[in-house]
């Protein structure tokens, strides 16, 4: 089959309503590349860099800003060849005279996808081989580089292919440019708009929801690989890293699918449907049901946000019923370009509304038990714990990379941060998923838990839990041996990073510590280092005294491939918050050098405590019943000063009362804020609790009452 | 010879054509009347091999049209209001169907733009709707398809022109194997060119008749005859279509040949009698009178 696009003569008559797109990427591409490479060389140049080191910036831009900036430019160039191939397609007077040629549809699909080929090709071609030239110019040409060259230009001829598909599928299977535009955005952000629904679903609806780390709901992500446009971006994005032979697969699937599809669209579409909004009436329900629900669904899960105080739940149907109604009569009148036709089909409409209800069901239900969802310890690895509660995952997780250099995240965002699953965490875990407090109502704090499964995936959540609960936790994760080396890793780094000190003491007042004596601050940390591998679950258990922040800086990393920014010694920092219990006898020996309180004994006079009592919550107004009282008595301050802690953490301090406790200490500026110690309430609190509502009670304290009555 | 055979055509509720059987034969200049609605540019697209019929199935040399490349490579559309891509040229225009049909005589173009006074440089988009089919016709021509299908290309010509474009193509039937299918709403256009008509009205074929045929076996005769017996007699002697009577004056619209219609009034000893020539309008109106169709109130 000779395509007729190997005539010279063919070309030029058909190029020639076309060429402003070849002048518009050859623009674009000078930018991309020529230009781009230019400007860097320059930078570099004038930033005085030896050449070396320019030499090696140079192919890393090949293989990194130059695939960027030429990515977007593919782009536009996929979309606009695309859309001036098979434009003609919305058109009657044009279908007749292409479709009047004696061409058969398979020849004429393929002449177009190729002639679009060369419009991007030829223009990418030459300046991408300018660019090289000019890198010649400069002094830096290789095979590594001609290699970089050549594995960018079909990594880029790929997205090219992915998006030019896109757009053709979407041109094809439509009858006009609405519903074209429509149809083009669903393929582009119906995977990715639905996992962000769903997402946003499961963290109104569950209570396990962890907004702290980043995979709360990895189980509906795939449904952005549903996306070109989303498998394009992410291309992009893990070019020449890490995971990038996986998306490549899927691109390369994604490409031939959607070209196949289109292919199949172009041979079987019905001419005559030209002007209509579908061209297959099949189409109409299918992309009814996948569009209807959900933006019920959405415009449902945004009147449920909007009332501040009560149930949402009202508006939440309110918001589905509309959408349902507005979503399905829009469809109609797109799709039959007829405003009458807002109320047909509403068989169609019956069958939306029970798929909406089904999805909806699942959510405050929580059919699929995403809140009683334990991992099987067999298929567990590690589980990575945060809670500022219990001082768990509160500093920068420190590892090293194979080059010897260090790797500093935050505990959300590391990939190896984590306690080894042993039999006590795991037991201690089941226990606070299958009693959350919620169901009981005694809830004293919280903590965020990523499930690292031996698979390699991730999976998030965030559970209530009280004091038993988390010393149960705490205690497992002590005894599990690698406690210090997984929530102390900052202790890796070598002492001769450390900069700066500080702490915060009994009184609440935070001082920088031995700002000009390296040595004393090593020695600090040196001791705080000992304390904690000596440490027993008791004494880590204990009210803290002191609050320690350390702060690294000027750590060798190794340099990002996707910086571009100039090479030197790239350096990072790393923060460090630890607290110090009374068991720490170096630590403290060393810190009651300084003279700050590392004891209530220590602690100035109180003046007064202002004790806010929170009682019921009102339930037409939605506010909390409040009651601030002011003690200046002596003696009820000297019995106060007897109970509150400064740092608490959720086993160490009260939880019978629901206040706040603020202290005015002598010579301390600012009040400072305190817990009562668990079980250690003076009489003249309690009884103001128990006056003004702030004893909280848990459904079996309440049964328990109304036994009491009856 | 182009089949049609029980070709039918839906779009939703509205049926363009309705189970249509005809054939157009070879070296012949078929018309394909009908009012707006009557399915012509449908018919005519779907023997182009733009749609497919919903049934049926249509045939051009006993091969099927619809993707078959070597078939349409005989075929050439002229659609009623042509699509010319931007800031193309009369000169572009060739090249493009030059790629496309094999046979394209680009010698003859040019004789012919020039005959036409076509300028092959200026824009498209600077002419004339006339100059457009004009154009339409010079390409369809130079083509060297077998069959030229017209959808009402006739209609935007000027009288001169349609009678350049008419001596074309009398001449081209002449000199190669060559078929043009005109369609339009107006039979007095057609009259002088067609060889053979088709009558569409509602997506039906209501009749397919070659025209001389039909102008030579269809006259309207006026006689004045002597006496009311003799009037009676002819009527039952002549296959007679229509009478009109104007005072004594006997008009009577019959089939058969002149001869044998002036022998049987001779007969009858008349006082007057003359054949008058009919229009092909005249011959179209009794026709479909006798198939029950007031037609004359869609034709004009």
């Amino acid at each position: 089959m000779r395509l007729k696009i190997c005539s010279g003569n063919y070309m030029k008559a058909a190029f020639k309503e076309k060429l402003w797109i070849p002048v518009f990427l050859a623009v674009g591409f000078l930018m991309a590349f020529p230009v781009a490479e230019l400007i860097k060389l320059q930078d570099w140049s004038l930033a005085g860099y030896t050449r070396e080191q320019i030499q090696i910036l140079y192919v890393n831009l090949w293989q990194d800003g130059l695939f960027y900036t030429g990515s977007a430019v593919v782009a536009c160039a996929a979309f606009m060849n695309a859309f001036s191939s098979f434009y003609y397609l919305y058109s009657s007077r044009k279908v007749d005279l292409y479709h009047s040629l004696p061409t058969g549809r398979g020849k004429m699909f393929l002449e177009r996808v190729s002639s679009g080929m060369l419009l991007y090709l030829a223009p990418y071609l030459v300046m991408e081989f300018a660019a090289v030239c000019m890198g010649a110019m400069w002094g830096f040409f290789s095979l590594s580089l001609m290699k970089a060259a050549l594995e960018m230009f079909l990594a880029h001829l790929l997205l090219y292919l992915l998006w030019y598909f896109t757009t053709v599928l979407a041109v094809t299977v439509t009858g006009n440019l609405l519903m074209g535009s429509l149809v083009f955005l669903g393929l582009a952000l119906w995977g990715p708009m639905l996992s962000y629904l769903l997402t946003w679903y499961a963290s109104s609806f569950f209570e396990t929801y962890s907004f702290y780390y980043y995979n709360s709901c990895s189980l509906w992500s795939f449904l952005n690989y549903g996306s070109p446009m989303y498998l394009g971006l992410e291309l992009i994005e893990l070019y020449g890293r890490e995971g990038f032979l996986p998306v490549l697969s899927s691109v390369i699937v994604a490409t031939v699918l959607l070209g196949a599809a289109s292919f199949v669209a172009y041979k079987r579409r019905p001419l005559e449907s030209t002007g209509k909004a579908l061209v297959f009436p099949w189409m109409e329900i299918f992309l009814q049901i996948l569009s209807i629900p959900p933006i019920a669904l959405g415009l449902g899960l945004i009147f449920h946000s909007m009332p501040v105080k009560g149930d949402g739940t009202p508006w939440w149907i309110f918001g589905m019923a509309l959408g349902l109604i507005l979503g399905h009569g829009i469809w109609q009148v797109i799709c039959r370009m007829d405003f009458r036709a807002f109320f047909s089909r509403r068989r169609w409409l019956l069958a939306e509304l029970l798929l909406t209800a089904a999805f909806a069901a699942v959510f405050p239900t929580d059919l699929f038990g995403y809140d009683t969802w334990l991992p099987d310890s067999r298929k567990l690895e590690k589980v990575q714990l945060y809670s500022d509660a219990m001082d768990l995952g509160t500093s920068n997780y420190v590892s090293f990379d194979d080059h010897g250099n260090y790797l500093v995240s935050t505990d959300a965002s590391s990939d190896t941060a984590g306690f080894a699953v042993n039999e006590e965490i795991y037991q201690a875990l089941e226990s606070i998923v299958e009693n959350q407090p919620e169901t009981t109502g005694a809830s004293d704090g919280s903590i965020n838990v990523n499930y690292r499964l031996k698979s390699g995936k991730n999976v998030a959540r965030s559970y209530s839990l009280n004091a038993a609960q988390a010393q149960t936790l705490y205690t497992a994760c002590v005894r599990s041996g690698d406690f210090v080396e997984e929530n102390y890793s900052f202790l890796e780094i070598e002492g001769r990073y450390l900069g700066n000190v500080s702490g915060i003491f009994y009184d609440g007042t935070m001082h920088s510590l031995f700002q000009n004596e390296a040595k004393d601050r090593s020695e600090l940390l040196q001791a705080l280092q000992e304390d904690l591998l000596e440490a027993s679950p008791e004494d880590l258990m204990q009210a803290p005294c002191v609050q320690l922040n350390f702060v690294f800086n000027g750590m060798p990393v190794t340099e990002a491939a996707d910086n571009m920014v100039p090479l030197g010694h790239p350096t990072a920092s790393c923060y460090a918050s630890v607290n110090v219990y009374p068991g720490f006898s170096r630590t403290l020996d060393i810190l009651s050098q300084t003279g700050y309180p590392i004891s209530m004994e220590e602690v100035g006079d109180f003046e007064y405590v202002t004790v806010t009592y929170y009682g019921k919550t009102d339930e037409e107004s939605g506010l909390r019943e409040m009651e601030q009282i002011r003690y200046e008595d002596e003696e009820e301050l000297e019995e106060l000063a007897d109970c509150l802690i400064p740092f608490a953490t959720i086993w160490s301090r009260e939880a019978e009362m629901e206040t706040s406790v603020k202290v005015k200490i002598t010579d301390v500026s600012e009040m400072t804020y305190m817990w009562f110690t668990e079980g250690n309430i003076p009489d003249f609190i309690r009884s103001d609790g128990e006056k003004y509502g702030s004893i909280k009670t848990t459904e079996a304290d309440e049964e328990e009452l109304i036994e009491i009555i009856e | 010879m182009i089949e049609i055979k029980n070709c039918t055509k839906s779009f939703e509720r509205i049926q363009a054509v309705n189970h249509i059987s005809l054939d157009i034969g070879e070296r012949e200049v078929f018309g394909l009347i009908g009012t707006n609605g009557a399915g012509k540019s449908t018919l005519l697209r779907m023997i182009a091999g733009i749609i497919q019929p919903d049934e049926g199935e249509i045939r051009v040399e006993s091969q099927p049209v619809y993707e078959n490349e070597n078939v349409r490579e005989k075929l050439f559309y002229i659609p009623d209001d042509a699509y010319f891509p931007a800031n193309y040229t009369p000169g572009d225009m060739a090249e493009f169907y030059r790629c496309r049909y094999p046979q394209f005589q680009i010698s003859r173009y040019h004789k012919l733009m020039k005959q036409f006074r076509l300028d092959e440089s200026r824009r498209i988009r600077t002419f004339s709707k006339g100059m457009c089919k004009q154009l339409m016709v010079l390409l369809g021509l130079s083509s060297g398809t077998e069959y030229l299908l017209c959808d009402e290309t006739f209609d935007g010509l000027d009288p001169v022109m349609r009678q350049a474009v008419k001596s074309l193509f009398a001449s081209e039937i002449l000199s190669r194997p060559f078929t043009p299918v005109i369609a339009s709403h107006n039979l007095r256009e057609l009259e002088d060119i067609c060889d053979h008509v088709g009558l569409l009205h509602e997506g039906g074929i209501l009749l397919s008749r070659d025209l001389m045929d039909m102008k030579f076996h269809i006259h309207k005769v006026q006689c004045v005859l002597p006496d009311p017996e003799g009037e009676k007699e002819l009527e039952k002697e002549l296959d007679v279509l229509r009478i009109v009577r104007q005072g004594s004056l006997l008009m009577l619209t019959c089939r058969g040949t002149r001869v044998e219609i002036l022998e049987r009034v001779q007969a009858k000893a008349p006082i007057f009698c003359e054949v008058i020539p009919m229009s092909l309008e005249e011959i179209f109106i009794c026709e479909t009178e006798v198939a029950g169709y007031e037609i004359k109130n869609l034709l004009w």
